[in-house]
């Protein structure tokens, strides 16, 4: 029984042998020789982009405004765009503002709401990425950083209404997301930093830095470029 | 100099915040506060209560009788009695013409009107008996007079002419013909005569049966204590008065029996109006020999929570006055047309309190032109005075108090959120149609067509000198 337990052995071992002898060798898979390239479906570089935002500016300590925009960029890389954006707003007395300036307090900030604003600004977009939603769906998108310049218009809340036109450093990051066909939604958060000159306070303090932050969600489309 | 909030460190530092993360969503934005007055319009009212104190000295005859035949003047300023719906529809339409303007708003007045005299004392030497008669120590001549009632205007002379002036039968012109009846007295072309009183006081019960409209005993005490008889007669119309009507000097004012004895009288929250009219200083217990201001009266008045003016048709005092942005100076004040014998310091004291409560002080007789003024005077027109009263309660509150000492030059105000320009003072020393603020008072004073409507929204932003206008609940 033992020696039948060998033969069998033996005759399998010799038969393995003859079928690897049938492989192609194809070498080893150093890393310098890996690429991956990801597949980019929606292209920006030398398209221009249409669109307009709709927002809210929710952060101040007094006002709150909905604010509305145009913007056009040009993408002149796939990672570099300048954009002029066009944007204004209502700003309106929150809570805390009406609270103090009734009968209990009678106090008023002299609070500056946010109208009109017009900054010119560079993109810088390093991510271009997949996301998988829930295992159902694949959603192309990039992520942006901004920075530029620009000017900001504002007026009292106060009655008088004063107004003040700021120098305006404005900051910024944000997403795309690709739908298809060049349309695309944007969503992003601006901090706009003002150096405000306000008149009524000018005899004791007139300089003021004041930040804007809006959240903005909106809707742009690339044109068919080159 | 305004001290700078401290907000440079805490801006600096949330910007670096910000600029560090690239984004923030905390709000850094730092603003200076202002102080908001007015905001309520609270100080607005159609309410009115009116307390006329009359001298009934002998020597007020002849201003008695013209202030009887002027009364509706006043009444008619302040619309007429049947006339008192509301016209706010109207005003706007309206201001181009004065008359009708005044007219107007006029009929929103609520008025109650109460005469009582400057005799603040009583006893067996003043009036007809021992005790408090009407008309002394604070008490009305009359029943409180009401707008709406009917016949308020015979009623007003009835109770200024039957109880509370001071006649002699012998100088009032007569005539015989005059033909009014019970009822039914009108005022004769030529004023007060004898016979118009006789008709007038026909119904009305005095202490004594056999007293009449010419009884010298209806002739007031020769003392007058103007504000203490108003002090007096609001005591009285008070549920809860004040300490200050029983515990000071020369009181007649009993705690138990006197307090709300004149109950139909004040309303809550009710601007209250001192008419004072006069040809003599004032002699009241609370002042001391040196005293020419009314302070200690005015901090009387002010103990019982509502806005009081002073209107004081009295001596003439001739003064140099000066206008300027911090308001009127008097400076060498003379007494003139001084028929009776006014002190220049007692009468001083009325002035200011005219002054004071943003009243007014009109002259109670005016030299006759080109004659001497200390011998031969006319008594002014009542009809003037009257419609100046009536203008004051219409422009009631023309002065705004702030909570705080503002830096004046962050003073800004608007009605109806429409900005005032500030006051300036014209060629004649007057102040043109805007705003200025009187330190005195600290508050600020609207002129001219400046002054706010009624239900026009006043609002009043100033920075305090203090910096900071008070701990926030943020």
């Amino acid at each position: 029984m033992r020696r039948i337990t060998a033969t069998l052995l033996a005759t399998l071992l010799s038969a393995s042998t003859a079928m690897a002898q049938e492989t192609i060798d194809l070498g080893t898979l150093k890393d310098k020789d890996i690429k991956v390239v990801q597949k980019l479906l929606y292209p920006k570089a030398g398209r221009v982009e249409f669109g307009g935002v709709l927002g809210w500016m929710p952060f101040d300590a007094y006002t709150t405004t909905p604010v509305a925009g145009l913007t056009v960029a040009m993408h002149t890389r796939e990672s570099i765009a300048y954009e002029l954006g066009l944007m204004g707003g209502y700003a309106m007395k929150n809570s805390k503002m009406t609270t103090l300036e009734g009968p209990a307090y009678g106090v008023a900030p002299d609070a500056y709401g946010y109208t009109a604003s017009a900054i010119a600004d560079v993109q810088w977009s390093p991510i271009y990425a997949k996301l998988n939603w829930l295992g159902r769906s694949v959603h192309h998108h990039d992520v942006f950083l901004t920075g530029g310049m620009g000017v900001t218009y504002e007026r009292a809340v106060l009655p008088d209404h004063d107004t003040a036109f700021s120098p305006t450093l404005g900051l910024g990051a944000g997403a795309r997301i690709f739908l298809g066909g060049g349309k695309i939604i944007r969503i992003q958060l601006r901090d706009d930093i003002l150096r405000e000159h306000r008149e009524k306070t000018a005899e004791t303090k007139a300089w003021f830095i004041k930040q804007n932050v809006s959240l903005l969600i909106g809707f742009s489309k690339l044109n068919r470029g080159h | 100099m305004i001290p700078r909030p401290e907000n440079t460190l805490r801006t600096s530092a949330c910007l670096a915040l910000g600029v560090a993360s690239g984004l923030t969503a905390i709000s850094c934005n730092h603003y200076e506060f202002f102080r908001v007055a007015g905001y309520e319009q609270v100080s607005f009212t159609n309410k009115a209560e009116i307390i006329f104190v009359i001298d009934s000295s002998p020597s007020m005859m002849d201003e008695a009788a013209d202030l009887v035949a002027n009364f509706d003047v006043f009444i008619q300023t302040l619309a007429s009695a049947e006339g008192a719906q509301p016209a706010t529809e109207t005003l706007s339409d309206a201001v181009g013409n004065y008359l009708i303007y005044t007219s107007e708003r006029g009929r929103l007045m609520d008025y109650r009107i109460g005469i009582t005299t400057t005799s603040a004392d009583y006893g067996p030497n003043i009036g007809f008996e021992n005790g408090v008669e009407p008309g002394e120590a604070g008490t009305l001549v009359g029943n409180v007079l009401v707008k709406g009632e009917k016949d308020i205007i015979h009623q007003f002379r009835r109770d200024l002419a039957c109880r509370a002036a001071c006649w002699d039968g012998d100088l009032l012109p007569s005539d015989p013909t005059y033909t009014g009846s019970t009822g039914n007295c009108p005022l004769p072309d030529i004023g007060v005569t004898s016979e118009y009183l006789d008709c007038l006081c026909t119904d009305v019960e005095y202490p004594v049966e056999t007293a009449t409209w010419d009884s010298a005993d209806l002739c007031g005490s020769g003392h007058e204590k103007h504000l203490e008889a108003a002090l007096l007669t609001m005591c009285r119309a008070t549920e809860e008065p004040p300490e200050i009507c029983w515990q000071h000097t020369g009181s007649n004012f009993d705690q138990e029996d006197d307090r709300h004895s004149i109950p139909e009288f004040f309303r809550e929250n009710t601007p209250l109006v001192i008419v004072v009219v006069t040809d003599e200083g004032d002699g009241s217990p609370m002042f001391s020999t040196k005293d020419d201001t009314a302070e200690v009266y005015l901090d009387a008045f002010a103990q019982f929570d509502r806005d009081v003016t002073v209107a004081v048709i009295g001596p003439p005092l001739d003064c140099e006055e000066t206008t300027s942005d911090q308001g009127n100076t008097f400076d060498d004040c003379q007494l003139t047309c001084n028929t009776g014998n006014a002190s220049k310091l007692q009468t001083e004291r009325l002035i200011d309190a005219a002054v004071e409560t943003n009243g007014f002080y009109n002259f109670i007789a005016d030299p006759r032109e080109g004659a001497d003024p200390d011998e031969d005077c006319d008594v002014s027109s009542f009809a003037d005075h009257l419609q100046d009263l009536g203008k004051l309660l219409i422009n009631l509150q023309t002065a705004f108090q702030l909570q705080t000492i503002p830096d004046q030059s962050t003073i800004q105000v608007y009605v109806d959120d429409e900005p005032v320009d500030k006051s300036q003072v014209d060629d004649d020393g007057a102040f043109e149609a805007g705003w200025t603020y009187d330190p005195g008072k600290n508050a600020v004073v609207f002129w001219g067509s400046a002054i706010p409507d009624f239900n026009q929204n006043v609002r009043i932003f100033y920075r305090p000198l203090e910096g900071k206008p008070r701990d926030l609940p943020f």
